[in-house]
């Protein structure tokens, strides 16, 4: 029995490909010997961040856009804890853009799973920031007018140490590459194809299927310009798999004075007697 | 004795380094000083200074006009009617001084002091050894300044504080005590305060006046070991401590009332998720960018009222330099105690105010962790549990579910209308408990007095100042730090007490009384307002309790 299987009513519509993710990454989560109390799983708001009310391992629900601020404090706090970050691409890339781009500068050792409808689900169909140009919404009816962000090749820009993309349907691969981002020591985002079947009539199941491709077996994902080249196909030859992987300092092993959690040093009032020192 | 001395000039004309060695060398020599720095928001010139108030006894402000003023270049003296008191001294260090001046001026003759010093910013060290020597300091003390710099420009600038010393006269005795105390700022103070009550992570962004807090806090990372962040947003430093809480960190953030605006929807959540966290609001005037290196008290309602719905929440406002480090460290203890958002309100009067405070009180300072035991049966939203007995992600293995939606016991969502009741009366219940704990105002002054003044933050001690000045009428001060929530009970002993009740605040609209009107009924006649952005000043408050006094 998977010890991250939670029996709890669930929001989602049926249909819906959060289910697939969230089986992957309680699997993913099992098959890797961590347990609930030492995983944190942290949301925004949407219908994908409503991931944490469904596994059992410590959960963070908090605000709209602001998952990955909140998540550095905790691994900051306690780096003990598996910090897993699972928000929609509205949450990420739109109301959490400025959040997202200096996650990636930090690289902070967590694992970031973006359900990437390209729509807004639970406030029922507008357009995302991953929405193609001229793609019809329930609110953009004469077709999308801005150009769609490419999160993968924006974290490639932004020089982030793992990136990955996956559809949800792909169960095995994106277990895998839960697994590949859990243990990758740094900032690791996964930007998961999942189909909304309420309100994105055209990224379908049938459509993911029919437009995405593995990487070669051959690929090099230490190589940056590769990654970007690979980064920038479209559909409908837009690769799955680890599109980039190195090995960096990560956030905190570069806050060297600390040789332990924050939290596990014994703290007095008595100890800013060390500073009143300067003061004399 | 008390005398002020003012350095005048452009900002990056190195009056910062002058104020600092004058503090330390005069406070060695027995001195008491409060100063103040009065400055514009710029990197390079405008006019700007520092004020020094020194005495032979404790201070509660500093004076608003100089006996003393080093005018570091030409823009001083197009202020001295604002900075010089009548008979006061010029130390002219800028050869191009208006030659029509009829105030008395000591000049330092540039083509002597140029022999000395070797660059630029050393006339300041000129007038420093000037003043020392008026103000009774030896050649040794003098000797005993440490200065910064590298060898030869140290020996420079102290070859240049001994020819100051050599054209000055010394008129004041200086007092003989034993040397106590420490020298801090108020964010400093702050700092320190929530260090002692464990503070462990502190994210911030740049913005005066409260980046001091973010600079000194970060400049002892290391001796503390503590985490420090620069965000890249107000919005991600306060949710990035409702996070770090959620992992068991004592955690704060601070900003002045523009980046608080962008904090309040974290305040929210803090409030509804239960993650302990302080914000601080070093208050500059508003709206919008305002005045940035100016002082108010304008960000009361914007505290009041931070974030969507009804949920418990603690303001406090310290009354001092010194208070500063007991009511921080008040706060990082009744934040975790209660499971919610503190939000402390200082100000740039606060914050740039720097002057000796006495022997910490160890005894008044706590850190608790108001933690449940190891392995018991836990659930995060307890509702029996209104106070201490908390838990964290990773603390044990009970699991968390912190949430922003209203929730059950476990956190999971739910909006039945048992859950959004239940909600409201834990939100009432607490506050009201709260209430119990929180600290009722305190009363200085005359017990039978004709005037009352009410009045919050940093306001206390020029209040004091202005009182002991005061000879027209029994006069006392009802004073409060603890400004949210309110006990209606406090104020008992006050109604009917004096025969005019006067609110004090720095801001037009009379933030604080009409709120405290609006929930204990407690209310004034007359109202003593200042909003030009600089602090209140015992002279202000003596005139208008003239006007008053007379109108009664
Ligand atoms: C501050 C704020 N603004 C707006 C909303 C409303 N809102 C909730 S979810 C959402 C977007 C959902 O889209 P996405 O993040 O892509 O997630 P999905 O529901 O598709 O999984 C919006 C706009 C909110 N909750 N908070």
């Amino acid at each position: 029995m998977n010890p991250f299987k939670k029996d709890v009513a669930n929001a989602w519509c049926p249909g819906c490909g959060n289910f697939a993710i969230l089986n992957a990454l309680q699997a993913a989560l099992h098959e890797e010997g961590i347990a609930p109390h030492e995983a944190f799983v942290m949301s925004g708001i949407g219908q994908a961040a409503k991931l944490p009310h469904y596994i059992r391992a410590n959960a963070y629900n908090g605000l709209h856009g602001r998952a990955l601020p909140a998540a550095m404090g905790a691994h900051a706090a306690n780096p003990n804890l598996k910090i897993i970050v699972t928000s929609g691409d509205g949450d990420t890339y739109g109301e959490g853009g400025n959040h997202f781009l200096h996650h990636v500068r930090r690289n902070v050792d967590m694992l970031h799973l973006v359900h990437d409808n390209q729509v807004y689900g639970l406030t029922k169909g507008q357009g995302s920031p991953t929405t193609a140009m001229g793609q019809i919404t329930t609110l953009q009816q004469d077709g999308m007018k801005s150009l769609p962000v490419n999160p993968v090749l924006l974290a490639l820009s932004l020089g982030a140490t793992f990136v990955a993309r996956a559809y949800s349907q792909n169960i095995e691969q994106l277990k895998e590459l839960i697994k590949a981002g859990l243990n990758h020591p740094g900032y690791a985002l996964i930007d998961i194809f999942q189909p909304c079947v309420s309100f994105n009539k055209v990224n379908t199941y049938r459509w993911y299927s029919d437009n995405t491709v593995a990487l070669p077996e051959d690929y090099d994902p230490t190589n940056l310009e590769l990654a970007m080249e690979y980064a920038k196909r479209e559909a409908p030859e837009i690769p799955l798999g680890i599109l980039y992987q190195v090995t960096q300092p990560h956030f905190l092993q570069k806050q060297t004075h600390l040789d332990r959690p924050i939290i596990e040093y014994d703290r007095q009032p008595e100890d800013i007697k060390r500073l009143l020192e300067n003061h004399r | 004795m008390t005398k002020t001395v003012i350095l005048a000039g452009p900002a990056g004309g190195g009056l910062n380094s002058i104020q600092d060695f004058l503090e330390k060398a005069f406070h060695k020599k027995g001195y008491y000083y409060y100063s103040y720095r009065n400055y514009m928001s710029r990197v390079r010139g405008g006019f700007n200074y520092m004020t020094i108030t020194l005495s032979d006894g404790p201070l509660r402000t500093c004076e608003p006009k100089g006996d003393f003023v080093a005018a570091f270049d030409q823009s001083a003296y197009e202020h001295l009617d604002e900075i010089l008191k009548p008979g006061g001294t010029v130390l002219s260090l800028d050869s191009d001084r208006d030659p029509d001046s009829e105030v008395l001026v000591v000049e330092f003759p540039k083509a002597e002091v140029d022999k000395v010093f070797s660059h630029p910013n050393a006339s300041g060290m000129v007038a420093l050894g000037y003043l020392a020597k008026t103000f009774g300091l030896s050649e040794a003390d003098v000797d005993g300044i440490k200065l910064p710099w590298s060898q030869k420009i140290n020996a420079s600038n102290l070859a240049a504080v001994h020819y100051g010393f050599s054209l000055g006269e010394k008129q004041f005795e200086p007092p003989v005590r034993e040397q106590s105390g420490y020298h801090m700022n108020g964010n400093q103070a702050l700092s320190l305060g929530a260090l002692a009550g464990g503070l462990n992570f502190y994210s911030a962004y740049p913005m005066s006046p409260a980046t001091g807090i973010l600079q000194y806090l970060t400049n002892n990372e290391k001796a503390m070991h503590i985490f420090t962040e620069q965000a890249e947003d107000e919005i991600a430093a306060a949710i990035s401590i409702t996070g770090a809480a959620a992992a068991g960190a004592k955690a704060m953030t601070g900003t002045s009332g523009g980046g608080f605006a962008l904090m309040t929807e974290a305040i929210g959540l803090a409030a509804i998720a239960e993650t302990p966290v302080v914000i601080v609001n070093v208050m500059r005037p508003g709206p919008a960018t305002g005045l940035p290196t100016r002082t108010d008290q304008g960000d009361f309602y914007q505290a009041l009222g931070a974030a969507q719905g009804e949920f418990p929440k603690i303001i406090l406002a310290p009354d001092s330099v010194e208070d500063c480090l007991y009511t921080t460290n008040r706060a990082m203890d009744l934040a975790h105690r209660f499971r919610l958002p503190l939000i402390l309100l200082s100000d740039q009067y606060l914050a740039d105010s720097k002057t000796e405070i006495p022997e910490i009180d160890f005894n008044r300072l706590v850190n608790n962790d108001h933690l449940a035991a190891k392995g018991s049966d836990y659930k995060l939203y307890d509702r029996s549990v209104l106070e201490s007995g908390a838990k964290y992600a990773g603390y044990d293995e009970s699991l968390m579910l912190y949430d922003s939606h209203l929730h059950l016991e476990d956190g999971l969502y739910s909006d039945t209308i048992e859950v959004t009741n239940q909600y409201k009366e834990r939100v009432l219940s607490k506050l009201s408990l709260i209430k119990q704990v929180l600290e009722a105002p305190k009363y200085y002054g005359d017990k039978q007095p004709d005037i009352l003044l009410i009045s919050w933050g940093s306001n206390r001690q020029i209040l004091e100042e202005a009182m002991a000045r005061w000879e027209q009428s029994s006069i006392g001060l009802l004073h409060f730090t603890d400004l949210y929530p309110l006990d209606p009970d406090w104020l008992e002993p006050y109604f009917g007490l004096a025969k005019t009740v006067v609110n004090v605040e720095l801001n037009a609209f009379n933030q604080f009384g009409k709120y405290l009107r609006g929930e204990t009924g407690f209310s004034y006649d007359h109202t003593i307002n200042k909003f030009d952005g600089r602090p209140l000043s015992v002279d202000f408050v003596l005139a208008r309790l003239e006007e008053i006094h007379e109108s009664l």
